[in-house]
C-alpha cells in the first residue's frame, strides 16, 4: 500500500506550499501600508511609531496633486477611446466576414504584448513630428494603442456570449444597423465594454515607460513623479503616495469585478 | 472566428460584410501610432547616424552590450522557469475550487496584478534593502540563536530583480494555466483510476499532459513580457543586471544615442515575435484568448 502513503505526505506538502506562494504574493501590498504611517524619516521595517504626517506632506505639495490629475485626464480619454476601438474591432473580427479575422485579432493584440520600449521610442519622433510631444493628447494616444486590447479582448468575450442573430431578427423586423446596434447588441455586450474600460483605465493609470518618453514636467504622469523621485530619495512620502493609489485600484478591480458578475444571473446555464 | 456559415442565408451574408467595414478605424489607428513608429525604429537602426550596419557592428563589438542582451533572455528564462513551478501547484488547486475557497484564491491572484509595478518594484526595495525587512528578520532569528547579523546586500542583485519580477509575471502564467486545467474532463481522472492508475500516475499521465496547452501560452505570454522589463531591473538589478529595455531608456533618453537604441529595440523585436512564432506553431492559436486580465 505503498501510493496512499506518499499521498498523506504530498496532499499537505502541496496546500502548504500554494499556501507560502499566497502569502508572497501579497508581501508587497503589506509592506507599504504599515510604512506610509511610519512616525521614522528613514525606511525601517516594522516601522516605529505611528503618524500621519507623510499623508500631509503629500497634501501640501502641488508636484503629487498636479501628477494624479495629469493621470485622470490622460486615463479617462484613454478608456474612453479604448471602447471605442476595441469594441469596434470585436464587432469585425467576430461579427465581420473577414478573411483574415485570425490575423487581425493578434494583430490588435500584439501592441500589450511588445515591450513598451520599443513603442516608446518608436513613437517619440512622430509625436514630435505631429507637435504633440509633452502633451496630454501624445500620452493619451500611446497608451490607447497599449490600453485598447484589452477592451478588444473583454468585448470579444461577450460577442461570442451572445447571439448574433438577434441583431439579424431585428433588423427584419425594420431596425435599422444603427437602433439594431444600440437597441439590441450594445445592451448585451455592455458589461465587456464596460470591464475593457476599466482594464484600459488601469493600464494608462500603472503606465511608465511611455510616459517617461512622450510627457513633461507639466503633463507627467503619478507613475512617472513615483519614479523620479524614487530615484532622488527614499521617503515615506512615496509609501503614503503609493499606498493612496493602491487604494484607488483596489476601489477599480471591485468595480470591474461587480460589472462582470452581473450578466451571469439572468442566464443560470453554465 | 467565422460565424457565418458557406449556406447562411443572403441577409446574413451582407449583414456580416458590412460589420467588416467596422475595423477601419482601428486599423487606420494601429497603422499610424503602432505599425508606423514600429518601422521608423527599425529604418532608424540602419541610417541614424550614417546609412550602414554600423549600429549592429557596435553592438556586436561590445562586450558590454552582448552581455545586457545574454541576461535579458537569460533573466526571463529564469523568471519563465520560475513562474511555471511556482504558478502550476496554484493554478491546480485554483482549478479545483470551488465556492469561498476559489474566491480567495482568485482574490490572492488577482490583486497583485491590479496593484502598480512601480509600487511593487519600490516594496521589494524596502524588503530587500540594507536595513530592510529580510535583513531585520534574519537578525531576530540569529539574535534568538545568541548570533549576530551583519546585513546581507541583496541590494542590487540577480536575487531581487527575480523575486520581483516573477511576481509581477505570476498571474499570467496562472490564468492560462487555470483556464486549460479547467478544460480537462475530470471523468478522464476517475477512469485512470477505475483502470488500475494511482492518483499519482493518473496527474503524470493523464493530467498533466493536458494542461501542457495552458503551459504553452502561459510561458510564452510570460517569457515575452519578462524580455522587456524595465522598473524591476532598473531599481533592484543595477549596472551588473541590466536589461535590454533599461539600456534602450538609456541610450535613447540619456545619452541621446538614437541609432544604437533603435538598433538594440529592432533585436528586442525580433527575439519576441520569434517567441510568438514559436508559440503559435506549437498551439496553433494566438494569445487572444489566453491572457488579459482579469
Amino acid at each position: 500500500m505503498k501510493p496512499p502513503g506518499i499521498l498523506r505526505v504530498l496532499r499537505p506538502a502541496v496546500a502548504s506550499f500554494v499556501a507560502i506562494a499566497l502569502a508572497y504574493l501579497l508581501i508587497p501590498n503589506l509592506v507599504i501600508v504599515p510604512l506610509s504611517f511610519s512616525a521614522q524619516e528613514y525606511l525601517t521595517f516594522p516601522p516605529a511609531g505611528f503618524s500621519t504626517k507623510w499623508y500631509a506632506r503629500l497634501a501640501a505639495n502641488p508636484d503629487w496633486i498636479n501628477a494624479a490629475a495629469n493621470s485622470l485626464v490622460i486615463g479617462v480619454p484613454t478608456a474612453l477611446l479604448s471602447m471605442v476601438l476595441g469594441t469596434l474591432a470585436a464587432l469585425a473580427v467576430v461579427r465581420g466576414s473577414l478573411r483574415w479575422a485570425g490575423l487581425a485579432a493578434s494583430m490588435v493584440v500584439a501592441p500589450m504584448m511588445l515591450p513598451h520600449v520599443i513603442l516608446a521610442i518608436g513613437l517619440y519622433p512622430v509625436m514630435l513630428e505631429l507637435g504633440l510631444l509633452r502633451s496630454h493628447a501624445a500620452a493619451i494616444i500611446a497608451h490607447t494603442v497599449v490600453g485598447f486590447p484589452l477592451a478588444f479582448i473583454t468585448v470579444m468575450a461577450s460577442l461570442r456570449g451572445s447571439d448574433g442573430k438577434l441583431e439579424l431578427a431585428a433588423m427584419t423586423l425594420g431596425a435599422t444597423p444603427w437602433q439594431a446596434f444600440w437597441k439590441v447588441t450594445f445592451p448585451a455586450i455592455r458589461p465587456g465594454v464596460a470591464v475593457g474600460g476599466i482594464l484600459a483605465f488601469a493600464s494608462s493609470f500603472d503606465e511608465l515607460m511611455l510616459a517617461l518618453f512622450l510627457t513633461g514636467a507639466t503633463t507627467r504622469t503619478l507613475p512617472r513623479l513615483l519614479w523620479e523621485q524614487m530615484s532622488d530619495f527614499l521617503t515615506p512620502v512615496i509609501a503614503a503616495a503609493a499606498t493612496l493609489i493602491v487604494a484607488f485600484s483596489m476601489v477599480l478591480l471591485l468595480l470591474a469585478v461587480l460589472l462582470e458578475r452581473k450578466p451571469a444571473r439572468p442566464r443560470e446555464v453554465a | 472566428m467565422r460565424r457565418t456559415a458557406p449556406g447562411e442565408d443572403k441577409a446574413g451574408w451582407q449583414l456580416s460584410r458590412r460589420y467588416n467595414w467596422l475595423l477601419i478605424a482601428p486599423a487606420f489607428f494601429l497603422l499610424v501610432f503602432f505599425l508606423w513608429p514600429l518601422m521608423r525604429v527599425v529604418v532608424r537602426s540602419f541610417v541614424d547616424p550614417a546609412p550602414g550596419l554600423a549600429n549592429y557592428q557596435a553592438i556586436l563589438a561590445s562586450p558590454v552590450y552582448l552581455r545586457v542582451l545574454y541576461n535579458t533572455v537569460e533573466t526571463a528564462a529564469v523568471v519563465t522557469l520560475l513562474c511555471l513551478l511556482i504558478g502550476y501547484p496554484i493554478a491546480y488547486v485554483m482549478a479545483r475550487a470551488q465556492g469561498v475557497k476559489l474566491r480567495i484564491v482568485a482574490a490572492l491572484v488577482v490583486i497583485p496584478l491590479w496593484t502598480s509595478v512601480v509600487i511593487r518594484s519600490y516594496a521589494w526595495m524596502v524588503v530587500f534593502q540594507r536595513r530592510g525587512v529580510l535583513n531585520e528578520g534574519i537578525g531576530t532569528v540569529m539574535a534568538l540563536f545568541g548570533e549576530s547579523h551583519t546585513p546581507i546586500q541583496f541590494l542590487p542583485g540577480a536575487l531581487a530583480v527575480h523575486v520581483g519580477m516573477v511576481h509581477i509575471m505570476l498571474p499570467f502564467m496562472i490564468l492560462p494555466l487555470v483556464a486549460s486545467m479547467r478544460n480537462i474532463d475530470r471523468r478522464l481522472m476517475r477512469a485512470a483510476g477505475v483502470l488500475g492508475a494511482d492518483p499519482i500516475q493518473s496527474f503524470l499521465r493523464v493530467f498533466l499532459p493536458l494542461s501542457l496547452p495552458g503551459v504553452s501560452a502561459g510561458s510564452a505570454l510570460v517569457f515575452m513580457m519578462s524580455l522587456g522589463f524595465y522598473v524591476t531591473p532598473a531599481l533592484l538589478g543595477g549596472p551588473r543586471h541590466m536589461m535590454s529595455a533599461v539600456l534602450i531608456e538609456q541610450q535613447a533618453n540619456q545619452l541621446l544615442n538614437w541609432g544604437l537604441a533603435s538598433a538594440l529595440a529592432t533585436l528586442l523585436l525580433l527575439v519576441t515575435l520569434a517567441i510568438y512564432a514559436v508559440h503559435a506553431r506549437i498551439s496553433g492559436v494566438g494569445l487572444a484568448g489566453a491572457g488579459g486580465r482579469a
